[in-house]
């Protein structure tokens, strides 16, 4: 399998949070959030152009201190939340409303690069009792709500509908008693986008946003041996969601059948920081760690795409055709190329063979999937 | 004179002789001067000897010449005289034969005069008797006749008695006797009457006849007899040889049927293996063969067609038993298998395969029974062994598993568990070479050792419940919840997998080897090899030792989550002390190295010195490099470019290594993750003052005692180095203690 060497961005300071600007259908844009005490923080847009194979990069600081989440808007490439921790050390989310922004398609490079852009705050989400803030979850799709979630799992429900205001807000008890704190918090984008699973520690609870204080829907207890880091609904088959810990593990899960995952990987050498699905191709797994490593996986067997029936259907008129094999399961490439845990990855928005993954030096790599696995799936 | 005559009879002959073979006379010249010579030629000879010799030896010579002749002449006349009276003497001789003769010819003439009045009186006495003996002879004719019909009107009444005494043959001989008769006269009607008598008894005696044929406890001897007298009745010899075999096949099925249905009785697997085929000996092998032996008895002269069928049937019959046989002694062992056990169904397959063998040779058959019954049961028995094997030690090990017990020295553990490992394979080796016995007559067959011995032992039994063990080992990682082994347990059974895969697996294949006729380390004939197998048992111990480490990280990294989770590191008060959780993590890092020590060698340390003055030696360099941080103080202290600083000297921290089985390499992995798990800790928290200054404390008093567990000290260095750099960045305050107190805190 042919490697595509990386594109590398190096950002000055170091960054946890990274995020595709999903409103952005054309340009391949990600959206980086800096974590730094003694400096300003910012959040850094960077776009890259496959053709000239460059990297442009546009500013908007970020007063409000180290930045810890980034999410980007679902279908409004203006808007974003971040989860900081500002001069109280006390962790919140805003809302913010970026600008300047290129319109749809137009490349960053039209912004005047010598200026910095703006961050202005629509919402700041805060619950009254002051909890802290674990995870800022836009609604998928639509984008229209958002769910703040505490670190002692209270879930608040934010409402933009009405014209960008924050309308009535829905405040939850916190999901249960222990002091586990929550560690991956995740919304999903099936069943009315009414659900949101909330990882505490090794245990994982899914919740219903319209009875919220009813107790979870289902839960896994002790989905992994070690904290869960993250979590992500597969975003084509309704019942099959991926989880990732510190145990090194990443798990796929059929929530009809939560006794054991329908398929466990231990292809990291240490944490694993966050896991993501390809919304096109969703047999590609993203996987994360602090053992420096970008990890694409294949979870075929899981996939929404009836691979192995094409397969069959072709089978009597092209025999010769040896490259079609099924993808199986597995580790497809490892990305070795950064030197400092690997705390966030991203799939594009705009093109779904690329993604980027960001290790705590700051540095950011721009990857391609592998041509040959491409093809694979394409034809 | 007769001498003489003599010599020139010789010199005759060997003239003719010579004459005859052509050989010349070379010597003529000499012959010549030879007074017996043929040639003699007198003058020359005078001349010769008056030329040669002097006067002396001529009137010696002439004296001696003299003297010879004179001697000749007395000899000649000597001679004359003798013939002359032997003519004489003849004469007289001839005259007396002549008178003798004429005497013996009278004699004769008499002789022939009296010889010839005898044979006249010879001939006058036979005439007269003539007339007396023609008339006898017609009475004598007479008289058989009527003895004959006598005999006819008695036949019924005869034949009758002797059908009602049993006596079968009798009656058979007087009706063959009388037989020819009925048929030529029997429309006589005197006749007509006593033939239809007769036929109606021979009718009864020929029922009774097969009905003896046909009992079921008939002997051999009587259906011999009977089958003899039915065929003298006229009875064809096909159709009572098919009668006999249809007769017999049923008896055999019956004796098949009954055992097939055999259940046992004795409470002993192999006593009950015994009986059983004691019985099948007993009655359908031997029935079978008593079958054969009879039919030939009986007719010895069958026509090969009706040997045919019997042998078919016979074929037949044992083509079923073989399996019967097979079953039930499968379903008669049982799965348990003891020595005693196989050795008393080995005893029984022996005995069944010398008797199957007799009976083949009866029927001149070349089928492979008996070695394709025992080669299937070896098959099965050899798979339940196999499977009992691998039954017993999952047990063993679900035992360990379950009823682990921490204390539990690891060296004495990986002894003990080995030994019940090999304890049990041993007992099922032991219990398979009952097959391959001396005294086993079937196993002198090359064939069926070498199969035994190839397939069913080295593949079936060895080879494969090596596998399964080594997948079984394997297994014990990926159980969670309450089948989660101890990790301890999980360290010596991956030192017990090394110890398969580094001598254990080849000492058992040796024995095998040597037990069951194998060539030592052969590997032809489609053998598995044996590295095929102590690769799983390597890969196996790499993954249980991957395995601990990661379950003995897991744990350490917890505490140190748990307390770093626990603490503000805002607020938090000045150091005074290490914190406790550092100290219960060296323990534990100590325990683990003191177990792993215990059953792995050291592993090749990078650059240990045995210098006793190393740990100093060491601290103080570090505080040199420690103080020199310190000494930027904290204004200095920019982040972004401490941290490229770092960046630059900070190798890559390598998790993925895979663990050596070495101690320095285990150990070494539990420290690389648990510091590694330990930085990411520190990276979500910010640190106050007093915070940085606790995490300064711990890891100096880490890096103080860390190094003498691992042999790559640098890496530690520098994840301890990435860790307080990593706090220091995350510090708002970053003001780092004076080495020397941290020290003087760390050796309190």
């Amino acid at each position: 399998m042919e490697e595509e060497a990386p594109i590398i961005y190096g950002l000055d300071f170091q960054a946890r949070s990274l995020c595709a600007q999903y409103g952005e259908t054309e340009m391949v844009r990600f959206l980086i959030g800096t974590q730094s005490l003694k400096s300003e923080n910012s959040i850094h847009c960077v776009e890259y152009d496959e053709e000239s194979v460059l990297v442009s990069k546009f500013v908007y600081p970020h007063p409000l201190g180290e930045i810890w989440q980034t999410n980007a808007h679902p279908n409004q490439a203006d808007i974003i939340s971040t989860v900081h921790k500002g001069q109280n050390q006390k962790m919140s989310a805003t809302v913010y409303k970026m600008s300047p922004v290129p319109s749809n398609g137009q490349s960053i490079d039209t912004l005047d690069s010598t200026s910095h852009g703006q961050l202005k705050a629509i919402a700041i989400l805060e619950s009254s009792d002051e909890k802290e803030v674990a995870k800022v979850l836009w609604q998928p799709n639509d984008g229209n709500k958002v769910v703040t979630v505490c670190t002692d799992s209270q879930i608040n429900l934010w409402d933009f509908s009405n014209d960008g205001k924050v309308q009535n807000a829905i405040f939850s008890e916190p999901l249960c008693k222990t002091h586990n704190q929550v560690t991956a918090a995740n919304w999903s984008p099936h069943h009315g986008t009414n659900q949101v699973a909330v990882a505490m520690e090794t245990n994982l609870q899914v919740v219903d946003l319209r009875s919220v204080n009813k107790g979870s829907i289902y839960n896994i207890e002790n989905a992994h041996i070690e904290p869960i880091r993250d979590l992500d609904f597969n975003p084509n088959r309704q019942y099959y969601m991926a989880t990732c810990g510190d145990d090194g593990c990443v798990k796929f899960w059929d929530v009809r059948n939560l006794s054991s995952p329908v398929l466990n990987r231990h292809d990291h050498y240490h944490w694993v920081w966050q896991v993501r699905y390809n919304v096109f191709h969703d047999q590609l797994v993203l996987s994360a760690g602090s053992d420096a490593r970008v990890v694409l996986t294949s979870a075929a067997s899981l996939s929404s795409e009836p691979f192995g029936k094409l397969m069959s259907d072709d089978k009597d008129n092209d025999d010769d055709e040896d490259v079609r094999s099924p993808l199986a399961d597995g580790v497809i490439t490892a990305y070795e190329e950064h030197e400092d845990s690997v705390y966030s990855v991203a799939w594009s928005s705009a093109d779904s063979w690329t993604f980027a993954s960001l290790s705590y030096g700051g540095r950011l790599l721009i990857h391609r999937v592998p041509r040959s696995l491409k093809h694979s799936i394409l034809f | 004179m007769s001498k003489e005559a003599t010599e020139n009879d010789k010199r005759k002959r060997n003239n003719l002789l010579s004459q005859y073979y052509g050989i010349t006379k070379e010597k003529d010249v000499e012959n010549l001067f030879d007074v017996d010579g043929k040639h003699f030629n007198a003058d020359a000879y005078v001349d010769k000897l008056v030329q040669e010799t002097s006067l002396k030896q001529l009137i010696d010579k002439e004296q001696e010449l003299v003297r010879e002749i004179q001697s000749l002449d007395s000899e000649m006349q000597t001679l004359v005289y003798e013939n002359y009276n032997k003519f004489i003497l003849a004469t007289d001789t001839i005259r007396q034969m002549k008178s003798d003769f004429k005497t013996m010819e009278d004699e004769m003439e008499k002789l022939v005069q009296d010889m010839s009045q005898i044979a006249t009186f010879a001939n006058s006495i036979s005439s007269n008797l003539q007339d007396r003996r023609q008339q006898i002879t017609k009475l004598s004719n007479i008289h058989e006749l009527l003895k004959n019909l006598q005999f006819l009107f008695d036949l019924p009444t005869k034949l009758k008695s002797s059908v009602e005494e049993k006596n079968y043959s009798l009656a058979v001989k007087y009706y063959a006797k009388s037989e020819q008769v009925l048929k030529d006269f029997g429309d006589h009607p005197s006749f007509s009457g006593i033939q239809s008598d007769c036929q109606e008894i021979v009718t009864t005696l020929r029922k009774c006849l097969k009905d003896q044929f046909v009992r079921a406890e008939v002997t051999s001897r009587e259906l011999e007899e009977s089958v003899t007298l039915l065929s003298k009745l006229g009875e064809s010899s096909t159709s009572l040889a098919l009668e006999f075999t249809v007769i017999n096949k049923g008896r055999l099925e019956k004796d098949l049927d009954d055992l097939s249905s055999y259940t046992t009785s004795g409470e002993n697997n192999g006593e009950a293996v015994l009986a059983f085929i004691e019985k099948c000996c007993n009655t359908a092998l031997n029935n079978a063969a008593l079958t054969i032996a009879t039919f030939n008895n009986i007719f010895p002269l069958a026509s090969a067609k009706d040997n045919e069928g019997l042998i078919d049937m016979a074929v037949d019959v044992i083509n079923r038993l073989c399996p019967v046989v097979k079953t039930k002694v499968v379903e008669i062992i049982g799965l348990e298998m003891s020595e005693g056990c196989c050795l008393s169904l080995v005893a029984a397959l022996d005995k069944f395969h010398r008797r199957l063998l007799a009976v083949q040779r009866l029927l001149m058959s070349d089928n492979q029974w008996s070695s394709i019954l025992i080669t299937d049961v070896a098959q099965i028995i050899s798979n339940r062994a196999a499977e009992n094997l691998v039954v017993k030690w999952t047990e063993e090990l679900q035992g360990w598993r379950d009823s682990w017990n921490n204390d539990n020295q690891p060296h004495g553990s990986v002894k003990f568990i080995e030994g019940a490992l090999i304890e049990h394979i041993h007992r099922t080796l032991v219990a398979l070479t009952a097959f391959v016995g001396n005294h086993v007559t079937f196993s002198q067959d090359y064939q069926f050792r070498q199969t035994f011995g190839r397939r069913h032992v080295r593949e079936g039994v060895f080879i494969m419940s090596l596998k399964k063990l080594s997948i079984m080992l394997s297994n014990l990682c990926n159980a969670t919840g309450k089948d989660n082994a101890s990790p301890t347990l999980i360290l010596v059974l991956s030192r017990v997998a090394i110890d398969f895969n580094q001598n254990l697996a080849q000492s058992l294949l040796s024995l095998i080897e040597e037990q069951f006729d194998i060539p030592a380390g052969f590997q032809g004939d489609n053998l598995t090899p044996i590295s095929a197998v102590t690769a799983d048992f390597k890969q196996a111990s790499q993954t249980l030792l991957q395995r601990y480490v990661q379950s003995e990280s897991h744990v350490l990294v917890q505490m140190i989550r748990k307390s770093m989770d626990s603490r503000d590191w805002l607020t938090t008060s000045e150091p005074r002390s290490v914190r406790p959780v550092i100290k219960r993590v060296l323990e534990e890092i100590s325990r683990v190295d003191s177990h792993a020590a215990q059953l792995y060698e050291e592993g090749s340390r990078k650059d240990r010195s045995s210098d006793s003055s190393r740990r100093t030696h060491h601290s103080s360099s570090r505080m040199q490099q420690k103080s020199s941080w310190s000494s930027l103080g904290p204004s200095q202290l920019d982040s972004s470019l401490l941290n490229n600083i770092q960046k630059l000297f900070s190798e890559r921290i390598d998790l993925s290594g895979t663990v050596e089985p070495n101690k320095g390499s285990v150990v070494m992995a539990v420290i690389k993750i648990c510091l590694k798990g330990f930085l990411e800790c520190v990276r979500l928290k910010t640190f106050g003052k007093y915070g940085i200054q606790q995490i300064q404390v711990d890891c100096y008093y880490l890096q103080l005692f860390l190094w003498r567990f691992t042999f790559d000290e640098n890496l530690v260095h520098s994840l301890l180095d990435e860790i307080l750099s990593s706090a220091v960045q995350r510090c708002l305050e970053p003001v780092l203690m004076e080495p020397g107190v941290v020290e003087l805190i760390c050796e309190r």
